[in-house]
């Protein structure tokens, strides 16, 4: 179980995908890590990842952040297959459990950025298609605009009200309850 | 935000639990569109607070109190359905509560709102339709939801304004069981294992409710039949329902024309027939013949004059009502002027006179009949 463990890193250290940002910032990932973006992923069938991947949208302090997460679930996601196969051994359900307990931490410490890198963050995951990341991000500033007055949540948002005065008291009278 | 493409402010919008998005709507216009076009707000918005308890009372005569922490909201809701009491028929009497909506007797009222609506034109019979169902083998009753195939008959309207039959039967037939509902419908309820379906039948569009004057569901030769009887004119009317190649439809299959029979037995009234009233198993003063069986074919059969046919029989008062159908042969028994029971064959016609069937006790008289068959084997169950 070890060595083919072993073995399975060497195969996947050997397939390197290179990632530019829109600053022209090079990223060498492994091809486990960089297929967490859809994106990416139809690229490596497609055969056009000779020379590097140029990501135009994502800069390279984002691309950086999103790398870091897509590395932390690559590993877990190899941690699950693995253990899937010895499923009724109770070692391997507690290593299980204290991996997603420390995902979890990761996400959570992930997710302590500024409003604009959160956003940044959004774009990239939409852009690259990496569905987790994504998930993450939106719950992140939906969990932000719960229990918030309309007035609230345009100004943490620098939203400007376009509504007249009376469009406004019609969608309140429509679901007059939520503004109780 | 302002770049952020509409997928992905969908996406996150999506996420809101209905009360962070009734209020997001009204954030700006490009978020009201976003939620109105992508996210599902439906107008019915299931409520997420708590507002208080309608309690009703056991005996006063009165409208239901409302139990609450006093707050505007509530107040409003108590104070509304306050004011259906004057425009509802009588005291309303809650129902059942569900979602914010009460129902009251033939009509839901959504007291925040103050939308009410009759459920009158709701459709009938609802699809699911719960019935409890009960097992023999495993000895229980559940409760199982049987979905429509095909239309409904009407509106809850059509079914309350039809006159309720005197007499309503189901018939059991190949796993099916079919129950004759009001306003003449049938309802065919497939009763296979896991097959929770049902279908509506409708009597054909010949047949109209109004006139006859009894609807009698039966199994006959086979399959379902249903005998139509018109006091008027002494008309008997046999349709079958035949279900050829999963095709459901009703076949008119007799017509028969019973006056001269009504005329021949209001001169020949007194005439004992074979058949009589067994009391404690015994036939009083009647031999019991050599072969006691029926011959369902040739005993007793009437021999109907000239005479009896034609007009004539008009004057004759005579009502008549469906015992039920032979089992195995196109054979209706007749139940004619509360005295007399004769067997219809179907397709010659012809009319065996089974006998007098007069039962002495204070004026009463006979509700229903059940044509019976005999079964010496196995267990009930």
């Amino acid at each position: 179980m070890a060595s083919a463990g072993s073995g399975d890193e060497k195969a996947a250290a050997a397939a390197m995908i290179t990632l530019i940002s829109s600053d022209n910032e090079k990223f060498e990932v492994t091809e486990a890590t960089a297929t967490l973006s859809q994106t990416i992923r139809h690229m490596i069938e497609d055969g056009c990842t000779d020379g590097g991947v140029p990501l135009p949208n994502v800069t390279s302090k984002i691309l950086a952040r999103v790398i870091e997460y897509c590395k932390k679930h690559a590993t877990a996601a190899a941690g699950e297959e693995g253990s899937s196969s010895s499923f009724s051994d109770a070692a391997f359900l507690e290593v299980d459990r204290a991996f997603l307990e420390e995902l979890e931490e990761f996400d959570d410490a992930f997710l302590e950025v500024d409003r604009a890198t959160l956003f940044d963050l959004i774009l990239a995951a939409n852009y690259l298609d990496i569905k987790g990341l994504l998930n993450l991000t939106c719950q992140k500033v939906a969990d932000s605009v719960k229990g918030k007055t309309p007035e609230q949540i345009r100004e943490m948002y620098n939203i400007v009200n376009d509504l007249t005065p009376e469009e406004e008291a019609e969608i309140r009278r429509e679901t007059q309850w939520a503004f109780e | 935000m302002d770049l952020v493409p509409n997928d992905v402010l969908a996406a996150v919008l999506q996420r809101l639990a209905p009360r962070s998005l009734a209020v997001s709507r009204c954030v700006c216009r490009g978020w009201r569109a976003i939620i109105d076009a992508r996210c599902v707000l439906p107008r019915d918005l299931l409520p997420v607070s708590l507002g208080g308890m309608f309690v009703s009372l056991a005996l006063e005569p009165a409208p239901p109190e409302f139990f609450a922490r006093p707050s505007s909201m509530v107040l409003a809701a108590a104070a509304r359905l306050q004011d259906y009491v004057d425009t509802a028929e009588g005291i309303p009497h809650i129902i059942n509560c569900c979602n914010g909506l009460l129902l009251l007797d033939g009509r839901i009222v959504n007291p925040a709102t103050q939308h009410t609506a009759s459920d009158d034109q709701a459709e009938w019979p609802p699809s699911p339709y719960s019935m409890p169902v009960y097992s023999s083998r495993t000895g229980t009753w559940e409760t199982r939801h049987f979905v429509r195939e095909g239309a409904a008959a009407g509106t809850i309207a059509d079914v309350k304004s039809a006159k309720e039959p005197v007499y309503r039967h189901a018939v059991y037939w190949h796993e099916t069981l079919y129950v004759h509902c009001r306003s003449d419908f049938i309802m065919r309820i497939t009763l296979l294992p896991d097959t929770n379906k049902y279908q509506v039948i409708k009597l054909p569009a010949g047949i109209n409710a109004s006139v006859y004057d009894q609807l009698y569901l039966g199994k006959s030769k086979k399959g379902v039949h249903c005998a139509l009887v018109d006091n008027d004119d002494y008309r008997l009317q046999v349709l079958f329902l035949s279900e050829f190649g999963g095709n459901i439809e009703w076949i008119s299959k007799y017509d028969i024309d019973l006056r001269a029979l009504v005329a021949h037995l209001s001169r020949n009234n007194c005439i004992p027939g074979p058949w009589t009233l067994l009391q404690d198993g015994n036939s009083p003063g009647v031999e019991v013949g050599e072969n006691p069986q029926w011959d369902s074919d040739n005993d007793n059969v009437l021999d109907i004059e000239e005479e009896d046919r034609g007009e004539k029989c008009r004057f004759f008062e005579c009502s008549i009502s469906i015992f039920g159908f032979h089992p195995f042969k196109e054979v209706v028994f007749l139940f004619l002027s509360n005295e007399r029971v004769v067997a219809c064959h179907l397709k010659s016609s012809k009319i065996q006179d089974l006998g007098q069937l007069v039962v002495d006790y204070r004026g009463d008289v006979i509700d229903t009949a059940f044509v019976y068959t005999p079964c010496r084997m196995g267990d009930l169950c």
